[in-house]
């Protein structure tokens, strides 16, 4: 069941108050007002100077001033604050094979952060990218990052899924339901409406979540 | 950004230094929003600054907070945190306003509506001339330029003689709709970034109304012909503003032209003078080269019995 419709309005739970568009830009805004691509890793990233390792095109340096690009095929000289996998396995067989030499390149306490494509996403919504075919389950994410030293592992989704996110929220029931929630408000269904019931369903179990294309999965190097 | 927004949780006492950070959805548009599921089931709503500053949002929340403490967020911090200035607002649950389907949705919004311009009268009343006439004159030049309107220079030696009748009071600034929601059957206003920007009485109605009406003065008029909720409500705003509704509609042109120029100085998109200029258009085609305030076509009925049957507002 896909929410694309919905969530291309904003959530009546989310930030009410609208964007800014005052002429007195803070620090760091020149890259925003370029081209805000990259800004979920901006998110978690612990400083805009930290050091970053992309692997596939996240646009992490629109928001990030020390990015090295490169695949898990080079060698690994650097330890990393941050890694970014971006719906690619840097030419790394598997995916449990990419997250082990991504942990290599991480600094104990650093984090990684792949964006990738759910194997159990609704037919016929849009597929993030074309980057990568290789599809895993939410689970398989997880559980992939903690058979590789990775812990605190937490999961969240991005709509739209691919390059250009708007929104990033947790999968815990407490912030998933409320924000699907509202995306199925503002479908503006009938009050009887079997997609509308059928969908209530699933918020209320919090099973959207696992369903929807885009996921992020966040761990940090014990 | 989320070092910056969980120092602001633990500045406001929300979590502890040590607890692992709340369960969140973040919400990109220029400026970060992200809301932060609290462990006793409260949310707040924390805001990164990273295309504008937060200070004018922060200063209109407090003002209203304090005016409506029951149907605004309250502010709770404002500080830079990792080089960002974050807001810290109070979450409140709400639902969206539109569309009001029952009499008992126009009747909260009736009340509601009629709650915020008694306080708004009441709280943000200034003494002297209003600093928007200080103002009009260069609004009009610039609102004339997107549109055709010969009688642009007659029209604002008329507009002139309601700056010593009309009280300034400051106005919320995007009184629209869609920065309205509804909670327990009480109004909550949002997005007091463009707060007291204005303070020409009836901007705040007018704008709402136009939000209501797609936009339409002609619409606007239709309905403040029959016994409808907007006719309730507008002769309620004349009431506390002291001057007669036709005064209000001839008075559409000057709010057009305000809000086109401080949308345009905040730095707002281009689509969102737009739809007002449209209206100036409308306005304006439909208003005689010479008319006044007592044009026939700004003509509506006095104040309307209330046992009329609310007509839905959209």
């Amino acid at each position: 069941m896909s929410f694309d419709a919905a969530m291309s309005d904003p959530p009546a739970q989310t930030d009410p108050s609208q964007e800014t568009r005052d002429g007195t830009p803070a620090d760091h805004t020149h890259a925003v007002r370029r081209d805000s691509r990259g800004w979920i890793y901006r998110l978690f990233a612990p400083a805009p100077d930290c050091r970053v390792l992309e692997i596939g095109d996240g646009h992490a340096g629109n928001w990030l001033s020390n990015v090295a690009k490169s695949d898990f095929a080079a060698p690994a000289h650097d330890e990393f604050d941050l890694v970014v996998m971006h719906y690619s396995l840097g030419r790394a067989a598997t995916l449990d094979a990419a997250i082990d030499a991504a942990a290599r390149r991480l600094r104990k306490g650093g984090l990684l952060v792949l964006a990738g494509e759910n194997r159990l996403r609704p037919l016929g919504a849009a597929r993030p990218t074309d980057a990568e075919p290789r599809r895993h389950t939410p689970r398989g994410y997880r559980s992939a990052m903690a058979r590789n030293g990775l812990s605190n592992v937490t999961l969240y989704i991005t709509h739209p899924p691919g390059n250009a996110p708007v929104y990033v929220v947790h999968a815990d029931r407490v912030s998933a339901r409320p924000f699907f929630r509202a995306a199925l408000r503002s479908q503006r269904l009938m009050r009887w409406s079997p997609v509308r019931l059928v969908s209530l369903a699933l918020i209320e179990l919090n099973v959207m979540p696992f369903v929807q294309p885009g996921l992020l999965v966040v761990g940090e190097k014990c | 950004m989320l070092t910056a927004a969980r120092q602001a949780l633990v500045d406001i006492g929300a979590i502890a230094g040590t607890d692992p950070l709340p369960p969140f959805a973040a919400r990109m548009s220029g400026n970060l929003g992200l809301t932060f599921h609290l462990p006793d089931g409260a949310f707040v709503l924390v805001k990164v600054g990273l295309m504008t500053r937060l200070d004018r949002e922060y200063r209109g929340l407090v003002a209203a907070h304090g005016a409506m403490p029951l149907n605004v967020p309250e502010p709770l911090r404002i500080a830079m945190y990792d080089a960002y200035q974050v807001l810290v607002t109070r979450g409140v649950a709400h639902e969206v306003l539109l569309p009001l389907q029952s009499a008992a949705a126009m009747n909260t919004f009736e009340h509601g509506i009629e709650m915020f311009l008694d306080t708004s009268a009441r709280a943000f009343r200034r003494t002297g001339r209003g600093t928007s006439w200080d103002r009009l004159d260069d609004a009009l030049v610039q609102a004339g330029s997107m549109v055709a309107w010969p009688g642009r220079q007659a029209y604002g030696r008329r507009i002139r003689r309601y700056a010593d009748t009309l009280a300034p009071i400051l106005q919320h600034g995007d009184f629209a709709a869609n920065n309205i929601g509804v909670h327990d059957g009480t109004l909550i206003f949002f997005d007091w970034e463009d707060f007291a920007e204005i303070d020409l009485p009836g901007f705040d109605l007018a704008v709402l109304l136009l939000s209501l009406s797609d936009f339409s003065f002609a619409r606007i008029v239709a309905a403040l012909r029959t016994a409808s909720l907007q006719a309730r409500i507008v002769h309620r705003g004349c009431a506390l503003w002291n001057i007669a509704a036709p005064d209000f509609l001839y008075l559409f042109p000057a709010y057009a032209a305000l809000y086109i120029e401080t949308k345009s100085r905040l730095g707002y998109p281009a689509k969102v003078t737009e739809r007002i200029a449209g209206m100036l258009a409308e306005w304006i085609s439909i208003m005689p080269a010479d008319g006044d305030d007592r044009s026939p076509v700004l003509r509506i009925d006095e104040a309307p019995s209330a046992s009329g049957r609310p007509r839905a507002a959209r």
